[in-house]
């Protein structure tokens, strides 16, 4: 058996790593905060006509209750996407602000795109709030 | 962030033809989106809608009913029946509109057709009216079951609920017109026939209840041409109103003070829940029952719009008994057999002939 065989961790490892670094990364505080803020932008205006889609086809459908729990399951899976882009756009922009950091640009952004994508914690606090809302919504009809 | 789109771009000046073709599709398509949310077409989406309480006793608790009677009777699972209308939608939701066969698409004209705002106010005025007469015809009808139940009322005048934007009457929406010239009107024939009076755009006067004030208002009929016959109107929709007299009213009632549906297609199961309230008997067997139609002081059950989207709404329910007036009943009958609900399809034009159809139910 060979002891020295390690395996490859997955894309969502990877991820988890790659985010690791990114925030043990010290950059300075107004790159930290606009690269932050310009990440949400970027993220907004790509999932605005799909967040816009959703909520136009809940105003023409949403007479159907029945099916109520399909447009639950699309704005999670918006508001993960929204989460992974934010956060890619946050460290593509670091890394354009900052190309003598050198650690900074070894970061691979694309699997902290799909980390995030799957982030289980921030996944699991927007359905509980996504069922809350849902419970209420139904509940004032 | 100027040095990342530089970046992106000296990236996209590299790539291979297939991966700039592809980006620029993906561009394309993302504008596409973008308009098809953004952009207003002139159309109006019916769509189907949700049932709405009625009435609400104190044995029968109905959270949002419009009128709450005292009596310890029940309701009965009667239902009124709404449908949603969204005027101007956006490109992207008149192309799913058309994925269904039970949403309605019509044309809209701003200059002509009224604005959201002015639905809205003709809505309430119309449910005003509504559940005045619908307690007035079943209330009228329960005193021949029970002689303890009685109602005085009378007739306040004609309520304006819109006004054509080409009307030269000076009236306004909410006005109530007591006399035309100096005659006193005492029902909507007579408000037809003293208009009529007046012969082409010859001025007269009308006087109208405006914020609680008396006023004289300078008035006069706009020609109007319907499928080649030109006849002079005011230009304007509306309703009559009548008002109950509390005192003479037995058992007392209470109207409730923001409605969750608004219209008059309710009347008739209005007046057939309040009628269900006030005698001991539950003439529904408790059948849940959904209709739609207007009713007049005279019991007369008025066409309504949307019946295919009525017939939608109450498919998704657990529907027994759907009450229809003749008008309405091709386009009702239509959709019932298209999506076959389980319900039975009852057509009526008075409020007498929905007592005998329920009478004749097992």
């Amino acid at each position: 058996m060979n002891n020295n065989f390690k395996r490859e961790p997955n894309f969502w490892i990877k991820g988890k790593l790659e985010q690791r670094k990114f925030y043990d990364i010290k950059l300075n505080r107004s790159t930290n905060i606009w690269t932050f803020i310009l990440g949400l932008l970027l993220a907004v205006i790509i999932i605005l006509p799909f967040g816009l889609m959703i909520y136009q086809y809940l105003i023409i459908y949403g007479y159907n209750l029945r099916i109520f729990i399909v447009y639950l399951l699309l704005i999670w899976i918006g508001l993960m996407f929204f989460n992974a882009l934010s956060n890619y756009f946050t460290v593509k922009l670091a890394q354009s602000a900052s190309k003598e950091m050198i650690n900074l640009q070894q970061i691979n952004a694309n699997y902290i795109f799909w980390y995030q994508l799957l982030n289980i914690g921030f996944g699991l606090i927007t359905l509980f709030l996504l069922i809350f809302f849902g419970i209420n919504v139904i509940g004032a009809l | 962030m100027t040095q990342y789109f530089k970046d992106l771009y000296n990236k996209f000046i590299e790539t291979t033809l297939v991966k700039k073709i592809l980006i620029v599709i993906l561009i394309f398509g993302y504008i596409f989106l973008l308009l098809s949310v953004s952009i207003k077409v002139n159309y109006e989406v019916t769509t189907p809608g949700s049932i709405n309480d009625t009435v609400t006793t104190k044995s029968d608790y109905k959270p949002f009913a419009s009128i709450d009677i005292d009596t310890n009777n029940t309701v009965g699972k009667i239902y009124t029946v709404g449908v949603y209308s969204h005027v101007r939608v956006s490109l992207f939701q008149y192309l799913i509109a058309q994925l269904s066969s039970n949403i309605a698409r019509d044309n809209y004209n701003p200059d002509t057709d009224l604005s959201k705002d002015e639905q809205y106010k003709l809505g309430v005025i119309q449910k005003d009216s509504s559940i005045v007469n619908a307690i007035i015809v079943a209330y009228e009808a329960a005193a021949k079951v029970d002689s303890t139940i009685k109602i005085d009322y009378e007739f306040q005048g004609i309520v304006v609920n819109y006004v054509y934007q080409n009307s030269e009457s000076n009236l306004m929406v909410g006005d109530i017109i007591t006399h035309i010239g100096e005659t006193k009107i005492t029902n909507y024939q007579m408000f037809k026939e003293l208009r009529d009076q007046y012969p082409g755009t010859t001025p007269f006067y009308l006087t109208v209840i405006r914020d609680g004030k008396e006023k004289k208002i300078d008035a006069k009929k706009i020609a109007v041409t319907e499928d080649g016959v030109t006849s002079y109107l005011l230009g304007i929709g509306a309703t009559t109103l009548y008002k109950v007299n509390e005192e003479g009213t037995y058992p007392k009632y209470k109207i409730a003070n923001d409605y969750k549906s608004i219209g008059s297609s309710g009347g008739a199961m209005l007046a057939l829940s309040v009628y269900n309230s006030l005698v001991s008997e539950d003439i529904t067997k408790g059948k849940f029952i959904i209709g739609t139609g207007t009713i007049d002081i005279d019991g007369k059950i008025g066409n309504i719009a949307g019946v295919e989207q009525k017939i939608a709404t109450a498919a998704m329910y657990p529907t027994d008994i759907f009450f229809v007036n003749s008008y309405n009943y091709e386009d009702a009958l239509k959709k019932y057999n298209e999506i076959k609900p389980a319900f039975k399809l009852v057509k009526v034009d008075t409020f007498t002939e929905i007592l005998n159809a329920l009478a004749g139910e097992k």
